[in-house]
């Protein structure tokens, strides 16, 4: 874990600085079950209480909770069968900010974020309990229309997805659908996309090329870009990076800073470090649960809980 | 676990090598049956011997299968025999004693002759070759000595060692009949008769100009069952009295008895028919000679006395047939087929060959040409300085035989398959009878006289006529299955699904093809005009459930997604069914004027209702085009503000008015086709068989659908569950994410599949043999039959002779289809790899 490098120790932080440059670690395969291993050694901590099965409240800083939020969760649960995978989670994902979902692999973040636009429907065993709001819209519910939901919001995967057909067409994918063919108009969302996902003057001149011609990176970009075509109310990321080089990587960070205060976005990352760097609020689950949500840097600097400071300084996970 | 891998790895590459190798020897071993078809033909030697003079062209003269033994009838009467070997003559007989005949006609096999005598009686005659075995122990000392092949001569015949060791005697055998009476005394000076299925036909020209034709009437007394042969005759021409008419060149009689040809030496030829033999017609009076300085010089027919071969004195060779125009029922007129390549001097004589329709043609010069009568190629030609003075074909058609007038030459020829040329079997070719030049396949038939018709084209013809209907049938629903169980199934739906489909491919294709034949077909027939309707009215009801769903509210809709969904989808097959049932028979006594079948046979009602059939699915494709190009794009701006009902029920309006608009498109573009006079009967539709290509459309559909359903779906599940959930979290619908993302990514495989379900249509045998009818035609009626390729070898090659064109044929048959499936899957292959390639960056 020395590249989950605790930023409350300076000293250190100032070592591993230029780390930003290696590829950080992000399939971080070591199973849950160890990290629960890790903390039986030490009697009654919180992780054995969640490994066990026992209830707990989740902290949530006050101070997150200041801004109107964009998505809220109230309770939500969910099942893949017989299997719980999210317990009793409650938060709100503020309305132009960035927020960034850590936990080790298992926790659950990436089941959270597919949630919100109702992705898991796909899932045939997927049982849910509990609500998910949209702007004070009910995401779950008869006669929600799902299709009209995801058109308010954007999503990012893992692995870039370009779809098999041109830089232009992928960009205004979300606007041909809806049946849109004024030219026009689809040329001036293109390019407002583009460059809002920082990728216009990379492909300005190639807008007709297959779009699987670019490089990883560029690709996630266009991803990115496709997601903001449609004007979205909420971004979802989904370990954007984890398939990307440090460069790569960095510039999909900055391109996430600029998006700060244009949309809200909601990112899962294993990174604790990008994490930090462009997150405002931060949500660390575990095992399914909330266990402790704030203002990043009141998480990193200062957790409530020693878990949580374990988590972030690398001590654990 | 080395040890393992590599014995896995051997066997593995060894498979695949095998494998590899297998399918190369396959197609070695078609390529080597196949070969000798086009190798030339070319002679192998010749030998002649001396023989005493033939003193003027003789009647007859003829040799044995073993080319050991010749006989000659000369026209003085005389019968000789001479050993070929030495040219010795071994007998000289006079069995005809005082009475010399005037005239001759033997059989082109040479068995029967018929001889005209001076007091005006014909004789009916046997003159052929007799072989006897003879029994080693009696047979004279000095033959035990001969040696394989070797020859000796014992009395008036030849003994041979024959390659199994025995002693066979050939001589020749005559025997002769009592005289028949014509009933005119004036002699017989022109002779001609046909060996026809009802008995002999004779035609006789007698010097006072009285052309008959007799039919020889075989009586046997039932109580003493004594035989007794009388003549029956017609006269074709009176007497003329007095005037002494020019002598014909020659008079003929095909070999039917029907037609009997009187040729002058200018040209002309009087055709007379015999259809109504109490009153023989004179159908024409034609020139067979075109340059009017050449004069007739020789005339024949060819084997099966039909087609007939005329040479004049410039060396031209022409060979006509009788044949009906094209689609009329006329008589048949005499129509040049074929101009041979011509020869350097007079064409002199015709000898045609018994088992083939190969012509040897002798010119004055000496030299003697070979030609094949069909296709009017000249096989060979061989140089002589000698003019030949009688000429034969052997019968094994393994050499020319020529008696000079001191020499008996032999030329030793290997004719290959003449009759299974390329041209033959690739291009049209003008077959006896046949108006014009065609593709036909026949292969055989129950007379040796049968012209063998090798044209590949309808069968090649025959089995893209399968493949298309089946796929027409098989791949919209296979591929349409394929796509809904993979994106719009429940995936615990999927698996099962997908496996009950793959068993409808553990469905042996002779089953699928006898259920075709013995309960489709007739079943069809019965109830066309339904099974016609439900091609509409299946589809519709569907799409209007589609549009009903629409107008269902939303929730019920969002909570009806699932079972309540698929049992409505599952609904409208039998709603549309019989749909079909109640239309169809309205539909027929509205515009098929009461019976489909009478109308496709061309017996009753107008071109409409044909056409208004044909043309409503183009009419529907191009209201829907102009509706979603031009309708909807224009109303997108109002309509997106509208209520989702209210969308519905536009959209379902729209249907209506779009179905309405289409069936008038078809009625007005039908009503102004029948205006100017056309008729799609004798094109897409025709006289209905009930064996058909629809038939074998529904049969074979439904043995390519597990193919290309098992194959698109598998292409289908690999597209990437990233590009689907990219889509649809970019909030495109299930459709729209398959229209747009899933299925051009998985296009490839879904071509692939179809290009592999083609290759089974494509070699699919018992199927297309048991429900297709067999009938070796081009036509792409699709109430017809046809015989494919793979039917065809299926059915003939168990009685083609071994090794003769025929069976070569059919090993090419095989060899095309080889390569049509191997081209086809190879393409599949090279498609679904490029493909592959370019989405190599996901």
């Amino acid at each position: 874990m020395s590249d989950l490098n605790p930023p409350t120790d300076p000293e250190r932080m100032k070592t591993q600085l230029p780390a930003r440059a290696t590829r950080p670690r992000n399939a971080d395969a070591k199973p849950a079950a160890s990290g629960a291993e890790k903390t039986r050694a030490r009697p009654g901590g919180l992780f054995e209480c969640i490994a066990e099965g026992r209830q707990f409240e989740s902290v949530v800083h006050p101070d997150a909770g200041h801004d109107e939020a964009v998505v809220e969760i109230v309770d939500f649960r969910l099942w893949y069968g017989e299997t719980q995978a999210l317990h009793d989670i409650s938060f709100s994902v503020p309305k132009g900010k960035v927020t960034a979902l850590i936990g080790p692999s298992g926790c659950g973040k990436s089941t959270l974020i597919r949630c919100v636009n109702r992705m898991n429907d796909l899932v045939d065993s997927v049982r849910v309990e509990g609500q998910m709001k949209l702007n004070g819209d009910a995401i779950y519910g008869k006669g929600v229309d799902v299709i009209e939901l995801r058109k308010r919001i954007g999503m990012v995967f893992q692995k870039p997805n370009p779809f098999p057909m041109s830089i232009f067409e992928n960009v205004v994918y979300s606007l041909r659908i809806d049946g849109v063919r004024d030219r026009h108009a689809l040329e001036e969302v293109c390019e407002s996309s583009l460059r809002g996902a920082g990728l216009w003057d990379e492909v300005k001149d190639r807008l007709k090329d297959s779009a699987l011609a670019l490089s990883g990176g560029q690709q996630q970009r266009l991803c990115i870009a496709r997601a903001i075509a449609a004007e979205p109310e909420v971004l979802l990321l989904d370990e954007p990076c984890s398939a990307l080089d440090p460069i790569a990587t960095g510039r999909i960070e900055d391109l996430i800073d600029d998006l700060k205060g244009l949309y809200s976005v909601l990112i899962v990352t294993h990174n604790m470090q990008q994490a930090s760097r462009v997150s405002d609020n931060t949500a660390f689950m575990y095992l399914g649960r909330l266990v402790e949500y704030g203002p990043t840097e009141t998480l990193f600097l200062s957790p409530s809980l020693r878990e949580t400071e374990d988590y972030v300084t690398g001590r654990f996970g | 676990m080395l040890v393992k891998e590599r014995i896995a790895r051997t066997l593995i590459t060894a498979g695949g090598i095998g494998t590899i190798l297998a399918v190369t020897l396959i197609f070695v071993f078609l390529a080597w049956v196949v070969f000798p078809l086009f190798a030339s033909p070319h002679t192998l030697g010749s030998e002649s011997v001396e023989a005493l003079d033939a003193t003027s062209a003789p009647f007859r003269f003829d040799t044995d299968e073993d080319r050991v033994l010749a006989w000659t009838l000369h026209r003085d009467g005389a019968l000789e025999l001479v050993a070929l070997e030495s040219g010795e003559r071994i007998a000289l007989t006079h069995p005809f004693g005082e009475t010399v005949p005037v005239s001759a006609s033997f059989s082109t096999a040479g068995d029967v002759a018929v001889f005209g005598f001076a007091d005006g009686t014909i004789r009916v005659g046997n003159v052929g070759f007799e072989t006897e075995m003879l029994d080693e122990a009696v047979a004279a000392p000095e033959l035990h000595a001969l040696s394989t092949g070797e020859v000796a001569t014992r009395g008036a015949g030849v003994v041979e060692r024959t390659t199994a060791g025995q002693l066979r005697r050939t001589t020749v055998g005559f025997e002769l009949g009592e005289p028949l009476d014509t009933q005119n005394p004036s002699p017989v000076i022109c002779i001609d008769h046909a060996v026809t299925p009802s008995g002999l036909s004779i035609v006789t020209l007698q010097e006072n100009g009285a052309l008959r034709v007799s039919r020889e009437r075989t009586k046997k007394n039932l109580m003493t069952g004594k035989v007794t042969v009388s003549l029956r005759s017609a006269e074709l021409a009176a007497p003329i009295e007095g005037a002494a008419p020019e002598v014909p060149r020659g008079i003929l009689i095909d070999g039917l008895g029907q037609h009997v040809y009187v040729v002058f030496a200018d040209g002309t030829t009087e055709h007379w028919n015999l259809a109504d033999f109490s009153a023989p017609r004179l159908f024409e009076r034609i020139d067979l000679i075109e340059d009017p300085d050449a004069r007739l010089s020789v005339v024949a027919f060819v084997g099966g006395r039909r087609t007939l071969i005329v040479g004049d004195s410039s060396g031209r060779v022409d060979s006509w047939f009788p044949a009906r125009a094209a689609g009329s029922d006329d008589d048949a007129l005499l129509i040049r087929a074929q101009r041979f390549e011509p020869g350097d001097s007079p064409a002199i004589l015709v000898a045609a060959s018994p088992r083939s329709r190969m012509i040897a043609v002798a010119f004055a010069s000496g030299s003697i040409a070979l030609y094949q009568a069909t296709l009017g190629e000249r096989l060979l030609e061989i140089d002589g300085d000698e003019q030949a003075g009688a000429l034969t074909v052997a019968p094994r058609e393994d050499a020319i035989v020529a008696r000079t007038s001191s020499r008996i030459a032999s030329v030793e020829i290997d004719l290959k398959y003449p009759e299974a040329a390329v041209s033959a079997l690739i291009a049209p070719v003008w077959y006896e009878g046949y108006p014009a030049p065609t593709h036909v396949w026949q292969s055989s038939s129950a007379s040796d006289d049968f012209e063998p018709k090798l044209g590949l084209m309808p069968l090649v013809f025959g089995t893209l006529k399968a493949t298309l209907y089946s796929l027409l049938f098989g791949a919209p629903l296979a591929i349409l299955a394929a796509i809904y169980t993979s994106e719009f199934m429940a995936p615990r739906l999927r698996a099962s699904v997908k496996s009950t489909v793959e068993l409808m491919a553990s469905l042996p294709s002779v089953v699928l093809g006898f259920i075709g034949a013995l309960v489709i077909a007739p079943f069809v027939q019965d109830v066309l005009p339904s099974v016609l309707a439900m091609f509409v009215t299946v589809p519709c009801v569907t799409l209007l459930g589609a549009y009903a769903w629409q107008m269902l509210p939303n929730h019920v809709a969002v909570r009806w997604g699932g079972w309540q969904r698929f049992i409505a989808i599952a609904l409208t097959l039998p709603i549309g069914v019989v749909a079909g049932v109640v239309l169809g028979p309205i539909f027929e006594r509205a515009v098929f004027d009461g019976d489909v079948t009478n109308w496709l046979g061309g017996q009753s009602g107008s071109a409409f209702g044909g056409w208004f059939f044909l043309l409503l699915p183009l009419a529907a494709l191009v209201v829907a085009v102009g509706v979603a190009f031009v309708v909807t794009p224009r109303l997108r701006s109002r309509s997106g503000r509208w209520e989702r009902g209210t969308v519905a029920r536009f959209e379902a309006l729209k249907f209506v008015c779009g179905g309405v608009l289409a069936v008038a498109l078809a009625a007005l573009c039908a009503l102004l086709l029948q205006a100017v006079g056309m008729d799609p009967r004798g094109g897409l539709v025709d006289t209905y068989v009930q064996r058909n290509a629809l038939i074998v459309g529904f049969v074979m559909g439904f043995a390519i659908v597990p193919i290309i359903y098992t194959l698109a779906e598998d292409s289908l599940s690999e597209v990437p569950v990233a590009l689907r959930e990219g889509s649809l979290g970019a909030g495109a619908t299930n459709w729209q994410t398959t229209l747009r993302i899933v299925v051009p990514f998985a296009m490839s495989g879904i071509f692939s599949a179809l290009m592999i379900g083609l290759g089974r249509a494509v070699g699919e045998t018992m199927i297309v043999l048991m429900a297709a009818g067999n009938t070796p035609i081009m036509e792409w009626n699709a109430f017809s039959g046809f015989r494919t390729l793979s039917a065809n070898i299926a059915v003939e090659l168990p009685e083609a002779v071994v090794g003769s064109g025929h069976y070569r044929t059919l090993f090419l048959a095989a060899l095309v289809l080889f390569s049509m499936t191997f081209v086809l899957n190879t393409f599949a292959e090279f498609v679904r790899r490029h493909f592959r390639r370019r989405f190599s960056g996901l």
